[in-house]
């Protein structure tokens, strides 16, 4: 009995990990870039920016989505994730090769992530609902020309559009979709720039709000 | 480039340790430098006359070689921090003064002598191997093309000799990794035509607690492997048939 339960508990093991790098992409990745297109109609201006967060927010059973599609697969995928940094080690002094580090990196940019998006999701999300006050564009406005939220918003964006791409990249082989060397350095190419147009994007949208 | 310099004494640093339960330390020995010397040389010419640069009498070091070629792998060991294997290590080229110890991943032997049997165990537990055993005679095989004879070359080069799990973070006392050697010899045995049949049972293997999944892409292994296996190739094949196994419900 216990061999079959330590096996059990073995193949689980193995499916948790799958589904913490599908999660990363389906919806977690996918949000994100959602998430930037939305804040870019910062670039349109106040009213436009109010009219997307207006209807994103009159969505009908918006909490079951946010909970199901945005909240519980942060949360999951974190969780795994901070387990994975605990089966990690380091050894970029013996071996510092660029893709060991983006293997540190890649741990270091998930916590950064999970601090910065706690504080975000509070700040803009959860906050409001407490103290009962509106988010908009002069919201926004006012968190963003506090120098010290904008340059941890600023590090908080590095860190996420970094685990962002280099998760795409990661994301090809865990699935065994890029497999030989051309393949892998074809897609880091590649994720690089969208990571980096991302990242553009996002910093564009929180300097234009300042104003 | 002249890199043979003359040299009148080389200083060796090395880790020494009398047994698994016993406390290390850091020994240090003074040669006399000889054109062409490599790291057993030195270990050898230690053992003539065991004595530390301090001139203090001291146990020979203990290690292990076998071919001298780097087609065995039993002389590994960290050498200036990297792993490799000590009978290619040639003194000229290395920074001095040389630091030895033995592979931080294994069980400690004595001095540089590791137990590597756990890669023994690694290679049982993703059954490498085609399993042909019967009562009658099968007669001969299906044939291998040149293309899969090649690629199949190059993965059966692994001597496991340790150096991939050695630079792994992946694979540490927190983690379960298997590490990449056995999960190369798990593919090397699913592209043997014979070997494909259990190909399905060498892929679950690799789907448990410390499988391939366990990899996380520090793609060291590649950077280390004394025989330029492509292990991170290797990995992401065997993710892509794990993949499979994963969706094969999709076909009943
Ligand atoms: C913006 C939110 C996030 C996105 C878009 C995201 C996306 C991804 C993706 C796509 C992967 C690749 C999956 C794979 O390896 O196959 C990944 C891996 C990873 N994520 Fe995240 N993630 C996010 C947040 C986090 C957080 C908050 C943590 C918490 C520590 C985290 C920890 C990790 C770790 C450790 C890996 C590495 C897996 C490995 O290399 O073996 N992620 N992430
Ligand atoms: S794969 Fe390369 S580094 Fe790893 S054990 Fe085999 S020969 Fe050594």
């Amino acid at each position: 009995m216990s061999e079959s339960v330590a096996e059990k508990i073995d193949v689980k093991h193995f499916y948790l990990r799958r589904i913490h790098s599908l999660l990363g992409v389906f919806p977690v990745s996918i949000f994100l870039v959602e998430h930037m297109i939305a804040n870019a109609f910062i670039l349109k201006g106040p009213e436009a920016y109010n009219g997307v967060i207006n209807l994103l927010r009159s969505l009908p059973y918006l909490i079951p989505i946010e909970i199901t599609f945005i909240g519980l697969p942060i949360f999951l995928h974190a969780v795994y994730g901070i387990y994975i940094c605990y089966t990690s080690s380091l050894n970029l002094k013996s071996y510092g090769y660029a893709k060991n580090w983006f293997y540190f990196l890649q741990r270091v940019s998930g916590l950064i992530a999970l601090a910065f998006i706690a504080y975000h999701i509070w700040d803009f999300r959860i906050a409001s609902e407490v103290f009962h006050f509106e988010v908009n564009y002069e919201a926004v406005r006012r968190s963003m020309r506090v120098p010290w939220i904008f340059s941890f918003y600023v590090v908080g964006l590095v860190a996420t559009m970094f685990h962002f791409a280099n998760g795409l990249w990661l994301f090809c082989i865990t699935w065994g979709i890029t497999i030989g060397k051309k393949s892998q350095r074809i897609s880091g190419i590649i994720f690089s720039v969208i990571g980096f147009a991302l990242f553009a994007m996002a910093l564009q949208s929180i300097i234009v709000v300042r104003g | 480039m002249n890199q043979t310099i003359k040299r009148e004494d080389i200083e060796i640093k090395i880790k020494r340790q009398e047994g698994p339960n016993s406390p290390a330390r850091w020994e240090t020995f003074s040669l006399k430098y000889r054109p062409g010397m490599n790291v057993i040389s030195c270990l050898m010419e230690i053992r003539k006359k065991p004595q530390t640069k301090e001139g203090m009498k001291t146990t020979p070091v203990c290690w292990e070689q076998n071919c001298l070629e780097e087609v065995c792998g039993a002389c590994t060991m960290v050498i200036n921090g990297r792993v490799r294997q000590s009978c290619t290590a040639l003194v000229d080229k290395l920074e001095h003064p040389l630091r030895i110890e033995p592979m931080s991943k294994f069980p400690l032997v004595r001095d540089l002598v590791v137990n590597r049997s756990s890669m023994f165990e690694s290679l049982k537990k993703v059954k490498a191997w085609v399993p042909v055993d019967g009562t009658y005679d099968l007669g001969p095989g299906p044939r291998m093309s040149p293309k899969e004879a090649q690629y199949r070359y190059e993965l059966s080069k692994c001597m496991t000799c340790g150096c991939c799990l050695e630079a792994c973070p992946q694979y540490n006392p927190q983690s379960a990794f298997i590490g990449p050697a056995a999960i190369s010899q798990a593919v090397l045995f699913n592209a043997h035509p014979t070997g494909k049949r259990n190909a399905s049972e060498r892929t679950r293997s690799l789907m448990v607690s410390g499988g391939a999944q366990d990899c996380g892409n520090a793609q060291n292994c590649v950077q280390v492997c004394p025989q330029n296996i492509p292990l991170t190739q290797s990995i992401a094949e065997m993710n892509r048939d794990i993949t499979k196994e994963l969706f094969g419900f999709l076909k009943e």
